[in-house]
């Protein structure tokens, strides 16, 4: 499922980026794919469609949940939130997130360790 | 439904999206067409993201199968001429297959609807080579040795070896019917309970004359008595003997032949005269085994054929022929598993069903070659349409899941088929197969086995001819399909294989069936003796209370009475015949060559039965003497005997010789009397080359045909009640027509009264 625009994120890397940028404020879809657009700097290749396979997935599992409201553009969206879980997966994601990365930079950079 | 709520919410967020983005844009300047454009283009395949998006919710593999079905359905209906011609073939590959599946399953494998059948064992007596075939049949005396044998190890039962019977309810036997007697722990042993009333207790067959009472089976007391329960205690005649009815069995259940449906049982020592129960050479009985559980057979068998041989060496040899003796001494008791009942004719045409389920399977795959070229030409000019939806993000796993569900539903459209036309091919298949007397009465109802094994050859037949070319239509690639847009008409390797196999197999089926053919002819066109067309057979009852025929002055004066009573509309000649059709099998005579008797099944005819009106209206060829005369020859001990499969010299020099008959011995009371019958009867006469009558009276009376009409002889006679039993214009074989194609085509034979008659004065003896 996860095939095409997702192949350069490792799995987990979109659902850790969505909750953290929600923990901020709820935000509907448009605006969370722009939100990790620029504070990636452009720098990772995430297709936009690719959000919502994910969203639906993390809907699912109860991290998230939605609610339809209205855009600042007056349209109707939905606008997701952090839920309780979806913190703690979050907070899970990121210390093994933080793990992986340090075992990648041990390796990169043997001569520190 | 909350998946499907949940995919409307997305199609409609994704909608939202990629308008905000437009928005966006145009707000930067951007023109609205080119700003719809670019925002579709960021945001990537829609229906893709929609449609991954949704599986998160609901049962993502069963929908793509409904989908997949949806869309076989769909293009199926597209293109009916394919989907005719491949449901068709396919349909008579899986019919053929399940209509001799079903047989195979009703005649040998379809289990005793009784608690543990496998605990039960049939008793053979069992010849490794010999003339003696065997139909293992025991006396009274040796099923009582037997059954003191297994005390500790099960219980022996007994049936009498099944016949139809006459049958009656209220004061006249008339009908005919399916019955049998059995010991009175028949039931019990098998574990069948009663479904109304009681069925047989441990008095009911004591030796003392049995108790006269019977039990209906289910079915019968359905058909006849319209279920209903006072039928308890009335009186009804069986064999022309009053019975009390005393029971009805379990609902199903029919007896322990897979291919008879019993309606009545009679405890076994109130059907007989005494000279059955106790000479040990009146062989009658069939006998089963429960073995109690743990109990290997092998033991029980050991222990059962002690007590064989000791009964052989005490009780047969003694009295037994010289050429008898080493028939005894070749037996063996064997036991047989009869989890599915005695399967008596099942067994018999294991062999032949077995070769036929061969050669269904091969015609199966020659039919799903058929449907794989079909399908794959099909496919070829669906290349186009292939490459679009690879090209529009179908994954080819889904590609090739959908091209299958097509061909998953063409075979169950198939199978659905089948299954009708299975119905008829088994039909079709038992009326090619040799009738006994009683009509073959197999229970084809469909079962699970029969079901799941439509359905396994099903999926079977499914991923034969249906994997490979979807795989291969998977496996195109999307460009080259689109720009080829042209047909592509290359014919690939796999088929070529395909028609190369296809033609192999249709050689190796074409060869099987003429065998098979052959054999089918043979059977059919086996000449009988004389001409079966136009034979009617019939019997007379004697009503209660009307003098039976000792009574009448002797045999001929009976007989006479009968053929000027009886004639049927349309027919001039009828000619009443006093024989002893003899069923059961034969030792090998003393002095006649072997190959005359070794069908084991041959007809002693009476000299009455061989006057020369009778022979020449059934057109039967002789040899020897052409004619019997009543009176001159019944002085003489003549006979004349049919043969059946005798190369013609032996049939020849059977003639003149004098012989024993050792088949009448079995039924006649006591010994001495039995002595005198078989000696000094001398073979005038075979008929030649000839089946008997008897297997020809069985083949032709068909149930049909029962009770279909009845007709009173008249006043001057008792009013004996006709049954007429068959009237079967058959096709005989063209050898047997040319020989004989001036003969007379009208003949009345009638098998002698067996239950009423002291026989002896049938079989016409000096």
């Amino acid at each position: 499922m996860e095939s095409g625009p997702q192949r350069d994120l490792f799995p987990g890397a979109l659902e850790m980026m969505i909750l953290q940028s929600l923990r901020r404020a709820p935000l509907h879809g448009y605006a969370l794919a722009q939100l990790i657009k620029q504070s990636s700097g452009d720098l990772l290749q995430v297709e936009e469609g690719s959000l919502y396979p994910a969203l639906q997935r993390m809907l699912k599992a109860g991290w998230v949940s939605a609610e339809w409201g209205l855009s600042a553009r007056n349209r109707r969206v939905r606008i997701y939130r952090v839920t309780a879980p979806g913190r703690k997966q979050l907070a899970r994601e990121v210390s093994s997130f933080e793990r992986m990365l340090d075992g990648i930079a041990r390796v990169m950079r043997p001569s520190e360790s | 439904m909350k998946w499907h709520r949940m995919r409307r919410d997305l199609a409609a967020e994704i909608e939202a999206h990629i308008a905000e983005r437009a928005d966006e844009l145009m707000e930067g300047g951007m023109r609205e067409p080119e700003a719809r454009r670019q925002a579709r283009r960021e945001f990537g395949n829609a229906t893709r993201y929609t449609e991954i998006g949704g599986e998160a919710w609901g049962w993502p593999w069963l929908e793509r199968i409904a989908k997949d079905l949806r869309h076989a359905v769909r293009a199926l209906r597209a293109s009916p001429l394919f989907t005719v011609t491949a449901v068709l073939s396919l349909a008579l590959g899986i019919g053929a297959n399940t209509a001799v599946f079903t047989l195979l399953y009703a005649s040998l494998w379809r289990p005793l609807p009784v608690p543990a059948p496998r605990q039960l064992f049939q008793l053979r007596r069992y010849a490794a080579e010999g003339p003696w075939t065997g139909e293992s049949s025991y006396s009274y005396a040796l099923f009582q040795q037997l059954s003191a044998t297994a005390a500790s190890l099960g219980e022996v039962f007994a049936k009498e070896t099944f016949a139809a019977r006459k049958f009656g309810a209220d004061g006249v036997s008339n009908e005919r019917i399916g019955g049998e007697a059995v010991s009175a722990n028949f039931f019990s042993a098998l574990g069948v309970h009663p479904f109304l009333g009681r069925l047989f207790e441990p008095g009911d067959d004591s030796v003392l004359g049995g108790r006269h009472v019977a039990i209906l089976s289910h079915a019968f007391w359905q058909r006849r008595f319209q279920a209903n329960p006072a039928v308890l205690g009335k009186t009804i005649l069986y064999s022309e003997t009053p019975y009390t009815v005393v029971g009805v069995a379990q609902a199903g259940f029919t007896g322990v032949d897979a291919e008879a449906a019993i309606d009545v049982w009679v405890p076994v020592t109130s059907a007989v005269e005494k000279g059955w129960l106790t000479e040990p050479n009146v062989q009658w009985l069939r006998l089963l085994v429960r073995l109690r559980p743990g109990v290997a057979p092998a033991r029980a068998q050991a222990l059962f054929e002690n007590t064989f041989r000791v009964h052989v060496a005490d009780k047969l040899m003694p009295d037994a022929d010289p050429h008898w003796r080493p028939v005894l001494e070749a037996q063996h008791i064997t036991l047989r598993p009869a989890a599915a009942g005695l399967a008596t004719t099942g067994h018999k045409i294991e062999k032949a069903l077995l070769l036929l389920m061969v050669l269904v399977a091969i015609v199966l795959l020659i039919s799903c070659a058929n449907v794989a070229n079909l399908i794959m030409a099909r496919n070829s000019a669906r290349q186009h349409e292939i490459a679009i939806r690879l090209a529009l993000g179908a994954g080819r796993g889904r590609i090739v899941s959908q091209l299958f569900s097509e061909s998953l539903l063409l075979s169950m459209a198939g199978a659905a088929a089948g299954l009708v036309l299975a119905e008829w091919g088994t039909r079709l298949l038992i009326a090619l197969l040799p009738q006994p007397e009683v009509p073959l009465a197999f229970d084809l109802r469909p079962g699970l086995a029969v079901l799941a094994f439509t359905a396994a050859i099903m999926v079977a037949t499914a991923v034969l001819f249906g994997l490979a070319p979807a795989w291969r239509a998977g496996r195109g690639s999307a460009e080259l399909g689109l720009r080829t847009a042209q047909r592509v008409t290359r014919t690939s390797f796999s088929g070529r294989l395909l028609v190369a196999g296809q033609l192999a197999l249709s050689l190796l089926l074409l060869i099987g069936a003429g065998l098979f053919i052959t054999t089918l002819r043979n059977l059919n066109a086996a000449d009988l003796g004389f001409r079966p067309d136009h034979v009617v057979m019939f019997d007379l009852s004697f009503p209660k209370g009307v003098p039976s025929r000792p009574a009448w002055p002797n045999n001929s004066a009976f007989t006479s009475q009968a053929d000027r009573r009886i004639s049927i509309a349309g027919r001039t000649c009828a000619r009443s015949v006093n024989s002893v059709v003899w069923r059961t099998c034969c030792a090998p005579s003393r002095s006649v060559p072997r190959p005359i008797f070794t069908p084991a099944r041959f007809m002693i005819s009476s000299p009455a039965m061989a006057r020369s009106p009778m022979r020449r209206s059934l057109s039967m060829p002789t040899a020897g003497k052409p004619s019997l005369s009543p009176s001159s020859d019944r002085a003489a001990s003549v006979a004349m005997v049919g043969t059946a499969k005798a190369p013609r010299s032996a049939t020849k020099s059977a003639v003149s010789r004098s012989m024993s008959v050792a088949c009448p011995m079995e039924r006649t009371p006591n010994a001495a009397e039995r002595r005198t019958a078989s000696a000094g009867w001398q073979c005038v006469a075979t008929s030649e080359p000839a089946r008997t009558a008897s297997s020809t009276a069985a083949r032709i009376s068909s149930s049909e045909y029962w009770q279909r009409s009845r007709a009173s002889v008249g006043e001057a006679m008792p009013p004996l009640a006709i049954s007429l039993i068959c009237e079967a214009p058959r096709r005989s074989s063209s050898r047997t027509a040319r020989r004989t194609a001036s003969a007379p085509s009208a003949i009345v034979v009638s098998v002698s009264m067996w239950h009423t008659q002291p026989h002896w004065q049938a079989c016409g003896r000096a």
